[in-house]
């Protein structure tokens, strides 16, 4: 008894993701080895038929493959912006700082409904930026940006910027000062500075806000649908599709479980590549 | 080494720094030969790390100059003074080997790949850090870090070097025998430096001069042993070694003017001083004998504790109602019995080593 206190304080938590996690989970494993059937719905059949096709079929094949495409976009161009604003965070006031990741996680208390709209009358055909760039006259009809590829990068991007910018900030925050002093002192400019100190020091905050970003770009469904175009399709509204329009659980399952594939093996080799290019982590 | 035959290789003129009104250095004026090692010494926020900041170039004075080689360098950021310096907890770049630590001052120097190895390996040797150059600095232990911290500071042949309370992480054993070895090597590559500490031992046993600050200001400098010995006034006095300040009034005494402690202690002080004053003397300057004095009118001092401290014993006396601390050295009394708790003996304080400030009579 007294061995099992400890794990009691999983409790609360386990009420949660058990049932609402585990337990799914295990029933889309189970579902990805079954076989869809017209008429009886999914039969259990031990068959890895779902996962052959989902790993052979070029449609298939084609919406992982946009998928990874448009999470490597999403979280390089998010890493890109976040090293500057991140660097922006650590160098202005306390109150600056606070109004900064104030406007930074806002994107998380709106919702996605309402980030929609508001992108609507940026980017969308008659919006703001169209407006402007007919009138300076550099377009003569409006570029559709809104319900394509772009729009989706664009509706990625705010979504999940704050989650490539916070980690990233905590590791830039816990470079002692003294460091960049102790490099000037050495002769480094700024440049050096940076790039010799600053950014191998970041390395693990930056790999753990591009895994954060990656894995929530892959599995997003609502920005695909509501920004996006069935042009270029993504896995998460595919997977929805096989579901709920095709009626093919085991064929969906067996994506959902591909898809988990993929971002786990993407967290480990993102592990052990830490371990390679920032070595002073592993070995304390 | 006084700086006055050689020309000065590091200036300070009449530098000042405040900030937000408050100022932390008040016209210091420092001159340094080539070569020379000199100690700031001061307790913490008498403005000594801000110095150091001027000469390293952390900060700007708002006014007078700070000159290298007789070119005033106010204005030059950081990275262009040949200026280097020892942090306080040796701030190495925790993810380069000790090797890529050492190396850094040259690789920003742009130094050849040739030369910066030779100069590197020079450099290791020279810190005893031979078969530790592919660790981390994570991977070392705090002496072996203070080491690194040195040798990436002097590899890169700095003007000045700059140790900023470079021992204080140290533990006491470590601390003794890096502090001989520094010096000796300060002494072999003959680099002019500046040790910034509050440790009083660490300036004794580095510098050639020593500079007291107080409040901003540096109130005496010279070398260790004149500062120690002639302190220029009581603050000096009680910085230096372990102090008594006794309270006393100015008397007259067979036609002398005197200082009376306590009741019974009287101690001749011919320098202007009038009503209650301050005695401010050194432990090592009280002296006990078992017979009274021409200094003594009545009533012996009582022995309250005797510590030793191996070559000196530590005798706390009460003399009246006032507490005198008293140092010793142990040879000097044979009998040390007699100096047992509760023992009577006879304070007296060495002719000239005290120095009496006026109190406020508020």
């Amino acid at each position: 008894m007294r061995a099992l206190r400890p794990w009691l304080w999983l409790l609360p938590a386990g009420c949660i993701v058990v049932p609402l996690f585990f337990l799914p989970t295990a029933m889309m494993v189970r579902n990805s080895v079954y076989r869809d059937d017209p008429v009886r719905f999914i039969v259990p059949d031990f068959t890895f038929v779902n996962y052959f096709t989902v790993l052979s079929d070029p449609y298939y094949l084609r919406v992982f493959g946009n998928s990874l495409w448009l999470a490597t976009l999403v979280a390089l161009i998010a890493l890109v912006m976040a090293y500057p604003f991140a660097h922006l965070i650590t160098r202005v006031s306390d109150r600056t700082r606070l109004m900064l990741l104030w406007v930074l996680c806002l994107p998380l208390y709106v919702s996605i409904i309402m980030r929609v709209f508001g992108w609507i009358i940026i980017i969308g055909d008659l919006g703001l930026l169209n407006q402007l760039l007919m009138k300076i006259g550099i377009v003569a009809k409006p570029v559709r940006i809104l319900f394509e590829f772009e729009g989706m990068v664009v509706g990625m991007l705010h979504r999940y910027f704050p989650l490539m910018v916070l980690p990233l900030l905590a590791s830039m925050q816990k470079i002692d000062p003294v460091l960049l002093r102790s490099a000037s002192n050495l002769g480094a400019g700024r440049l050096r500075t940076w790039y010799s100190i600053i950014l191998p020091l970041t390395i693990p905050g930056a790999v753990a806000g591009t895994q954060l970003v990656f894995a929530g770009v892959l599995s997003d469904y609502v920005i695909p649908m509501l920004m996006g175009s069935t042009r270029f399709p993504v896995t998460a509204p595919t997977i929805f599709l096989e579901a709920a329009t095709n009626a093919s659980w085991a064929k969906a399952g067996a994506m959902g479980i591909v898809l988990l594939g993929i971002v786990l093996a993407i967290n480990v080799v993102a592990g052990v590549w830490i371990g390679r290019a920032a070595p002073w982590t592993r070995r304390t | 080494m006084t700086g006055a035959d050689q020309p000065a290789e590091l200036v300070l003129r009449d530098v000042r720094k405040a900030f937000d009104g408050y100022i932390a250095v008040d016209r210091c004026s420092l001159s340094l030969a080539k070569g020379e090692v000199v100690a700031i010494l001061g307790p913490s926020g008498c403005g000594k790390s801000t110095l150091l900041n001027l000469i390293a170039g952390f900060e700007e004075p708002d006014f007078g100059d700070v000159a290298l080689r007789g070119e005033i360098i106010n204005k030059v950021p950081p990275n262009r003074r040949n200026v280097a310096m020892v942090f306080q907890n040796y701030a190495l770049f925790p993810h380069m080997t000790v090797a890529e630590n050492i190396a850094y001052g040259l690789k920003a120097r742009r130094v050849s790949k040739a030369e910066l190895q030779t100069r590197v390996a020079g450099a290791v040797a020279l810190l005893k850090l031979t078969g530790f150059e592919d660790r981390f600095p994570a991977q070392l232990s705090g002496g072996q870090r203070q080491r690194v911290a040195v040798a990436r500071a002097i590899v890169v042949d700095p003007d000045v070097l700059l140790l900023d309370e470079a021992f204080s992480a140290l533990d006491r054993n470590l601390r003794d025998q890096m502090q001989l070895e520094l010096s000796l090597l300060l002494r072999r590559l003959s680099v002019t430096t500046v040790i910034v500490t509050h440790d009083q031992q660490e300036a004794f046993t580095l510098a050639d001069r020593i500079a007291i600050m107080k409040e901003g200001r540096i109130v005496q400098v010279g070398p260790p042993k004149e500062v120690y010995r002639n302190p220029a006034d009581s603050y000096v006095l009680r910085f230096l070694g372990r102090a008594n300040s006794l309270p006393g009034v100015v008397v007259q005494h067979e036609g002398r003017r005197c200082v009376q402690v306590g009741e019974g202690l009287v101690v001749a002080h011919d320098l202007p001083a009038e009503g209650e004053v301050s005695v401010n003397v050194r432990a090592e300057d009280v002296v006990i004998s078992l017979v009274p004095t021409a200094a003594h009118r009545h009533s012996p001092a009582r022995v309250v504790l005797v510590t030793s401290l191996g070559a000196q014993q530590r005798v706390v006396l009460r003399l009246d109602d006032l507490q005198v601390v008293a140092e010793i050295p142990t040879a000097s009394i044979a009998d040390w019995d007699s100096l047992h708790r509760n023992a009577g003996v006879y304070v007296d304080l060495r002719p000239g080593s005290f120095i009496v400030d006026q109190r406020s009579s508020a």
